[in-house]
């Protein structure tokens, strides 16, 4: 077999396999887990939105899931770390490596608005050890009033009335400075054991507070168990209902980081002798504990508890359930003040974890672009990628109130995602080859997939995809772009947003045409990748 | 992420949601989440257990899996041919 293929060696690579799905685990357990998840299957049937969640899972989650492993690994044989050399090794069409620049930038968007809101949460861990939020003198309802403008103050760094302008501001430098030295220790020293400590501990913290908020008392408002009842009661009619299968659909998207460049970058760091089929599947897994067992046991009962069911959705502001309801929740738990302050500590510094290993995550992409298009060298980088996120961050932090956050959020955290999917699996249908991929995911494989999910990748995944791309689009993204609901005086920082936005993707561009020019010789063609198909691989 | 869109579905949603659990966590409700939850768990303990008994092709000597020393289970049991 005559694929040439870069030394690996001169690459970095993961430690150990553990390592590598508690990377990949991390990188998928995040805020959704544990706040959307609840939160859309009490929305769309209760127990019954469990049955597409399941079908989504195994006919789009998990066969997307291995795409992505598939195409990073593919590319990291060619010295490629991010989409646009990996498409263009999968397809040699001009433009491919071009419309790979959504997998470098988007994931570096999500990063700046990312880090600013796990910014908050980490604010809001130490403000629970240091009691800031505390207000054991009001009701349920006071408290939650006063919390939420001590948020708010958090948010705004023109409100000064509870916080200084800089307290919000600070944390969120943190934040970037921490991601910041995590990615410049690389893929093993740095990635790597941020997850080995990471993951566990967020598991065993969640753990402890799934078994604290289950052994909560009732209160006149509500119990635990209403708040289960509220996640799990099955409403039947609603299997009928097209929008449940498509909000099932966008859950597992969004809960397995699927079509944001990140998994692929992981996976380039492995060999083709190694094993992504049953490792991947370890992460949706490990993912789905996560948001199953640990996310539907935790926020809601708990502010079910507390605030009734009725009462959970009057509470005012923003991030509502996750940080207010949830502070509120600490102050109101029976026994000394100190364990609720440990608990409010542990809620926040799990969901810090969660953000932290998803934020690295997103880092990577340019990260790798970078080093090994440019062959800058890796601390160089990090110190550029943080201090960018760090710039690009402020213009959410200063217009946050104006709704750039929301329009970053929703054109690439939401939107770009099923673009980057959509794309990805039809350059793997129509340019690659099924079969030949089929044949690239099972070199080194521990575990032999069935050959239904051959077919489940040839047609079912494609077509799903396409339907809920088209779907969204007809009934999201339209009505997002000519701006339908939006206050007046939000409009111009909105414009301003997708500005940003498109000068961003037009930069990643002019970047990838300078690197293709520059090093031609690491982009000259190879042998294609029939020869996988027609002589059974280069293994 | 979008949890601000969320939070307003949850809104529009509270008298339907309180007429919904009023009987508590009845039986359905009950089976949906123990399925569920014990599904999920299933699959990731089946996956680690599988993982852990081979680790010896990954990381035999912990130096990473620069280079496996030996092939995948796939190819160990010549199940190649069937792909």
């Amino acid at each position: 077999m005559s694929v040439e293929t870069t030394d690996r060696h001169a690459r970095e690579y993961w430690g150990t396999r553990v390592g590598l799905i508690l990377a990949m685990a991390g990188n998928a357990v995040g805020l959704g887990n544990f706040l959307r998840f609840p939160v859309q299957a009490a929305q769309n049937g209760g127990g019954t939105f469990m049955i597409p969640y399941f079908i989504a899972f195994v006919l789009l989650g998990i066969p997307l899931m291995w795409m992505e492993w598939g195409i990073g690994r593919y590319g990291g044989r060619f010295g490629h770390g991010t989409l646009p050399g990996m498409f263009d090794r999968m397809w040699r069409n001009r433009a491919a490596k071009y419309i790979g620049v959504i997998g470098i930038i988007m994931p570096l968007v999500v990063l700046t608005y990312y880090t600013v809101i796990i910014g908050w949460l980490l604010a809001f861990a130490v403000f629970s050890l240091t009691g800031g939020y505390f207000f054991p003198d009001l009701t349920v309802a006071a408290a939650a009033t006063e919390v939420s403008a001590y948020l708010s103050s958090l948010q705004d760094i023109r409100d000064t009335s509870l916080h200084g302008g800089w307290v919000g501001f600070a944390f969120y430098a943190i934040t970037i400075a921490l991601i910041t030295w995590v990615v410049s220790r690389g893929i093993r020293g740095g990635i790597e054991k941020l997850a080995l400590f990471a993951v566990p501990t967020l598991f065993v913290m969640a753990i402890f507070l799934m078994i604290r908020v289950l052994t909560l008392p009732a209160t006149e408002l509500g119990s635990p168990v209403e708040g289960l009842a509220f996640i799990w009661t099955p409403e039947w009619a609603a299997l009928g209902d097209p929008t449940v299968w498509l909000a099932a659909a966008g859950q597992v998207f969004f809960t397995l980081s699927l079509g944001i460049g990140t998994l692929h970058t992981y996976a380039s760091f492995l060999s083709k002798e190694d094993d992504i089929t049953l490792t991947g599947l370890a992460t949706a897994s490990t993912n789905e504990f996560a948001e199953v067992v640990l996310g539907g046991t935790i926020a809601i009962p708990a502010a079910v508890t507390f605030f009734g069911v009725a009462g959970l959705a009057t509470v005012a502001g923003t991030f509502d359930l996750g940080i207010v309801a949830m502070a509120v929740v600490f102050q109101s738990l029976p026994g000394p003040e100190i364990w609720g302050r440990l608990a409010g500590f542990t809620w926040f510094f799990l969901l810090f974890l969660a953000g932290i290993t998803s934020s690295v995550a997103l880092a990577s992409p340019a990260m790798a672009f970078m080093q090994e298009e440019f062959g800058f060298r890796r601390t160089n980088v990090a110190l550029g990628v943080g201090g960018l996120a760090l710039f690009l961050g402020l213009l959410n932090v200063v217009w946050y109130e104006g709704g750039f956050l929301d329009e970053w959020d929703y054109w690439a955290g939401t939107f770009g995602l099923v673009v980057l999917a959509f794309i990805e699996i039809w350059i793997i249908r129509l340019a690659f080859g099924a079969d030949a991929f089929w044949k690239e995911l099972h070199s080194g494989a521990d575990l032999l997939i069935s050959r239904f999910f051959l077919f489940v990748m040839k047609w079912v995944t494609p077509l799903f995809v396409t339907g809920i791309l088209v779907w969204w689009g007809w009934e999201q993204a339209i009505p997002t772009l000519l701006m339908d609901g939006v206050a007046p005086e939000e409009i111009g920082t909105r414009w301003f947003a997708r500005l940003t936005l498109v000068a961003l993707l037009l930069a990643g561009i002019v970047l990838i045409r300078t690197a293709w020019r520059r090093n031609p010789e690491q982009h000259a063609p190879v042998d294609r990748p029939r020869t996988v198909r027609a002589g059974g691989g280069d293994r | 992420m979008n949890i601000l869109a969320l939070l307003l579905i949850l809104q529009q949603d509270v008298e339907h949601a309180v007429t919904r659990i009023a009987d508590g966590l009845d039986p359905f409700a009950v089976t949906f989440m123990l399925v569920s939850m014990g599904a999920v768990t299933a699959l990731m303990v089946w996956c680690f257990a599988r993982i852990l008994r081979g680790r010896s092709h990954f990381d035999p000597d912990g130096t990473g899996p620069a280079k496996p020393p030996i092939p995948g289970r796939v190819e160990r049991k010549g199940k190649t041919d069937e792909l």
